[in-house]
């Protein structure tokens, strides 16, 4: 999910820094004091879950749990990944620093879209979260994977050779992430249900 | 029933840990070697696994111009005859057609006499001519070193495979474990700032 530096053109990178920009905005005029700590925790999680790779599919691909943080940070997400991705364009050389911008908003952007599509099925009891949870985390990867690929229109394989490529490597992880996202929201639900905003 | 649901959550969220593997995710990288005058590539994914398919430019350093290019076969590897240029120094780019891109930068070594396989061809061929004489007193010095330099440069190539693998860092626990003493620093410090302004509100 990563897009290496040096392969995007500047309108990309610019594009994607702007909605960062606002992103990020929203998401630190949001941020109430006592969700620092949960949004912090997620940055943890976001960024030790990319070193977790599935042997599955022709690529490599790694957990990126976009669906998760939707769901429970809302537009703290972009805050959070942005803060992940740029420490791990520092210590891993993922990434880098030039398209933090374009990588936060491929991987935050649709978490926030699954979040604004998914929490009114959330709040619900029963069948109907789990399902919510599941579309979230399968959803927040193949947008993602989509983002990814206009992002990648400009270069060589044009917008359907990279969306083939990426979609098809992304389709494990696709289910695995929808998988735990759906059992750690019905843990969550019955553990710690003010973590996903629901009072019962 | 609802915590036989929990354990099972738990068991399963641990099993998917399992499958998956620590492992150092999606990037790709690229490293050369040579043996004689063949420059070698290998591409792979961090973790292991071959990049295949993907496009190989060679670069020459200096001027930037595109000197060839190519694409690795299944096992990551991409061959190509050192090619002719003045440039100290080749720029090796990887691109996998994912959004994945990296570099090596090959340093041309004067190697040791030229020793393609048609100069060894010719001085067993040279070697051949004269059945009648032994072998050992038909090598010329020049033969015999062009021989040795040969043999020597196939031993040489995995020795230089190997260093050139383990140029490329891999992240430790220490990165780990420093990213996360960063991200709680953080989460102080945006703590710190909501607490001074909600002090400023009241």
């Amino acid at each position: 999910m990563h897009i290496s530096e040096g392969i995007l053109s500047a309108p990309v990178l610019l594009t994607g820094g702007a909605i960062t920009v606002v992103g990020t905005a929203m998401g630190l005029k949001n941020l109430d004091y006592d969700r620092i700590m949960t949004v912090a925790m997620f940055t943890a999680t976001f960024f030790v879950a990319s070193l977790i790779h599935v042997p599955i599919g022709p690529g490599n691909v790694h957990l990126i749990l976009g669906g998760l943080m939707g769901i429970i940070l809302g537009w703290g997400c972009f805050p959070a990944i942005l803060t992940a991705l740029f420490l791990q364009a520092i210590f891993f050389n993922y990434g880098g620093v030039i398209v933090l911008g374009v990588n936060t908003t491929t991987m935050a952007l649709p978490a926030l879209l699954c979040y604004f599509i998914f929490t009114p099925w959330i709040k619900k009891n029963g069948t109907k979260r789990k399902i919510a949870a599941f579309c979230c985390g399968f959803f927040s990867i193949l947008l993602s994977s989509i983002f990814m690929a206009i992002a990648l229109t400009t270069t060589d394989q044009g917008f359907m050779g990279t969306a083939k490529l990426v979609i098809a490597a992304h389709l494990p992880i696709m289910v695995i992430e929808g998988i735990i996202t759906m059992f750690t929201v019905a843990f969550l639900s019955k553990v710690q249900p003010e973590f996903l905003g629901i009072t019962e | 029933m609802k915590m036989q649901s929990r354990i099972v959550t738990i068991i399963l969220l641990f099993c998917s840990l399992c499958i998956a593997q620590p492992c150092f995710a999606h990037k790709v990288r690229i490293f050369a070697w040579n043996e004689g005058d063949i420059i070698h590539t290998e591409a792979k994914f961090s973790g292991g696994k071959a990049a295949q398919n993907a496009t190989v430019t060679v670069i020459e350093s200096d001027t930037g111009k595109e000197l060839l290019r190519g694409k690795t076969d299944t096992s990551g590897l991409f061959q190509f005859p050192l090619p002719d240029t003045k440039s100290p120094e080749l720029n090796i780019v990887i691109n996998s057609g994912d959004g994945h891109k990296n570099n090596w930068r090959y340093e041309i070594t004067p190697t040791s006499p030229p020793t393609t396989a048609a100069r060894l061809q010719q001085s067993v061929n040279t070697a051949q001519g004269k059945p009648e004489t032994s072998i050992s007193t038909n090598f010329s010095e020049q033969q015999l070193t062009t021989l040795m330099a040969n043999m020597l440069e196939a031993k040489l190539g995995p020795i230089r495979r190997q260093l050139a693998e383990q140029q490329e860092r891999e992240p430790s626990f220490q990165d780990i474990l420093g990213g996360i003493g960063y991200i709680i620093g953080l989460a102080g410090i945006a703590a710190y700032m909501k607490s001074k302004k909600n002090e400023g509100d009241s």
